[in-house]
């Protein structure tokens, strides 16, 4: 039997007040919903019509490209007798968005997400007392500021981010009623009220996320502090071993699976701790292999963050993580809350991740092929 | 449904109570148990014998923060899980982690040498700024992902992994300090 760790025990006993503090977020609705009205959408754009000019209150949601589209709303009750919300928006990159603050451009800012992928835009809805605005956090010059990364919150809602190969996110978000019950009685916050908010989070980041350069501090200090950070998304048509290339990093094989054509790359950057160059310092490669007997189109995250910025560019190298992982290197098959399953590991002091898809047996399928089961 | 109304059914041994715990409260056991099991059967094993527990175990119990009740006893039942299943633990990451601070062979049998580690781990805990003390409860109380905590405590990963690193450090020199730990 496995000794377990005698603070485990301990921890188990931390005080009431902690535990019921700190719990962390989960979700309270069923996933189907969401997929039918993804598909929804998706296969509106697909039609080339025009989805009903669904609002939200009385609010105009989003415009893309002048077209009103999207989100679908769909609500229902559950077996609880809530009243379910669920929304679910398909936006390309680089798109221009009219959005109940203005105009704005569409593009990734790097908020981790709860499953562990980089891959959130920066959207948010705020819940106002005549309805839901919905907007997206950018500017207009397609740089994020990275105060905004860190701070949105959704006092009831729940959002999800799935980035395909071809360059297209898909946003699912849902009301989660449990939360929203008790969140209806805070006051709610003016956007410029938010703005604060999320300049605060943003000092703290600048306190807590590594962007420790002097200057960067004494802004932090003065109480001014504003980090910068976006990121960069490419879109290639060309093979993933094509694409990869331009990196420099070998692509990403399986026994019995062929490359599709088409890749995401998207390109991080922030403030370089030690030389306050505005650096990369994380990379995201979407794409996807096919499954040579059985079809089956596997969609690969691979996303890849740097310790020590000043070297992340020894550390890009994708071609070996696999066989580290054979050779004891410490990886962990995580299951999201969202049942994606991830393979995360660390190498030379970087993290990084590998989304294996929500079926179990593609996730073990794609483990025993890479020899790790 | 409100926790009172909830305690006092079960207390009343109202099946009705067994019900409302789960609808409210099913999904946090399972987010609990999915922190540390690989396995989607033994978390939903571990959640039904945790709404068992609980069910079980209310009266006599009579909590006053049931979420923090529930989310205790989902702890423990995962540990014991663990404990009985040695196959597949998706914890070898957790517990290196915390070995750093106290060794996993590191012998406390003795009950009141528990109680005594208990209550230091909660006086180093208390000590913390409320952000660190959120980092460090979700990712080993909630044994959520590195991640997940950063991005629940607004930090990148990057930042999660080196706070959390010196949490550990600060934990192990506490437990030094006060004669729990000999190094």
């Amino acid at each position: 039997m496995n000794k377990i760790n005698p603070l485990f025990d301990a921890v188990s006993e931390i005080d009431d007040k902690t535990v019921a503090d700190f719990i962390p977020k989960y979700k309270t609705k069923p996933r189907k919903a969401l997929k039918i009205a993804v598909i929804t959408v998706a296969a509106a754009l697909l039609l080339g019509t025009t989805a009903a000019a669904t609002t939200l209150g009385d609010n105009p949601i989003v415009k893309i490209n002048n077209n009103q589209v999207v989100p679908l709303h769909s609500s229902y009750v559950d077996e609880n007798g809530w009243t379910v919300e669920t929304t679910a928006v398909r936006l390309p990159f680089d798109t221009t968005c009219y959005t109940p603050v203005g105009e704005v451009r569409a593009v990734f800012d790097s908020e981790l997400h709860e499953d562990g992928i980089y891959d959130e835009l920066g959207v948010r809805l705020d819940d106002v007392s005549n309805g839901i605005n919905f907007y997206i956090n950018a500017e207009k010059n397609g740089e994020i500021p990275m105060t905004l990364m860190h701070g949105c919150y959704y006092d009831n809602y729940h959002q999800h981010e799935t980035i395909t190969p071809e360059g297209e996110i898909i946003i699912e978000f849902w009301q989660d009623p449990i939360q929203a019950l008790e969140s209806a009685n805070r006051e709610s916050m003016t956007v410029d009220e938010k703005l604060e908010e999320w300049r605060r989070y943003g000092n703290d980041f600048l306190e807590y996320g590594g962007f420790e350069h002097p200057s960067m501090r004494e802004l932090y200090e003065s109480g001014s502090g504003v980090s910068v950070g976006s990121a960069d998304v490419h879109k290639f048509e060309s093979t993933p071993s094509e694409a990869m290339k331009l990196y420099g990093y070998a692509p990403v094989s399986m026994d019995g699976c062929s490359e599709k054509a088409g890749m995401t790359a998207v390109m991080y950057k922030g403030t370089d701790n030690d030389t306050g160059e505005y650096t990369i310092f994380q990379q995201m490669f979407v794409y996807t292999l096919v499954d040579e007997q059985s079809g089956a189109e596997i969609v690969f995250t691979v996303w890849r963050s740097a310790e020590n910025k000043d070297t992340y560019t020894d550390h890009f190298d994708f071609e070996y993580e696999y066989i580290q992982l054979n050779t004891g290197t410490q990886a962990r098959l995580h299951q999201s809350a969202d049942n994606s399953y991830i393979l995360e590991f660390e190498k030379d002091g970087a993290a990084y991740g590998l989304q294996l898809g929500r079926e179990r047996n593609l996730a073990e399928s794609i483990l025993e092929k890479m020899e790790l089961l | 449904m409100e926790d009172e109304k909830i305690t006092e059914l079960l207390t009343n041994r109202d099946q009705s109570g067994l019900a409302a715990l789960k609808a409210k409260y099913e999904r946090l056991i399972l987010k609990v148990c999915r922190g540390f099991l690989r396995s989607p059967e033994d978390a939903e094993e571990c959640a039904n014998d945790t709404l068992l527990a609980v069910w079980e175990r209310i009266p006599p119990d009579r909590p006053d923060n049931l979420t923090a009740y529930i989310c205790k006893i989902a702890r423990r039942k995962t540990i014991d899980k663990l404990r009985y299943n040695t196959a597949a633990m998706r914890s070898t990451e957790l517990m290196t982690e915390l070995d750093e601070c106290l060794p996993s062979g590191y012998s406390t049998e003795d009950e009141a040498e528990k109680a005594e580690l208990s209550a230091a781990l909660n006086e180093w805990l208390r000590s913390l700024d409320e952000r660190h003390r959120k980092l460090f409860t979700l990712r080993y109380f909630y044994m959520q992902s590195a991640k997940d905590a950063a991005k629940a405590c607004s930090m990148t990963p990057t930042a999660a992994t080196t706070a959390l690193a010196r949490l550990r450090g600060s934990l192990k020199k506490y437990l030094v300090e006060r004669g729990l730990f000999y190094e």
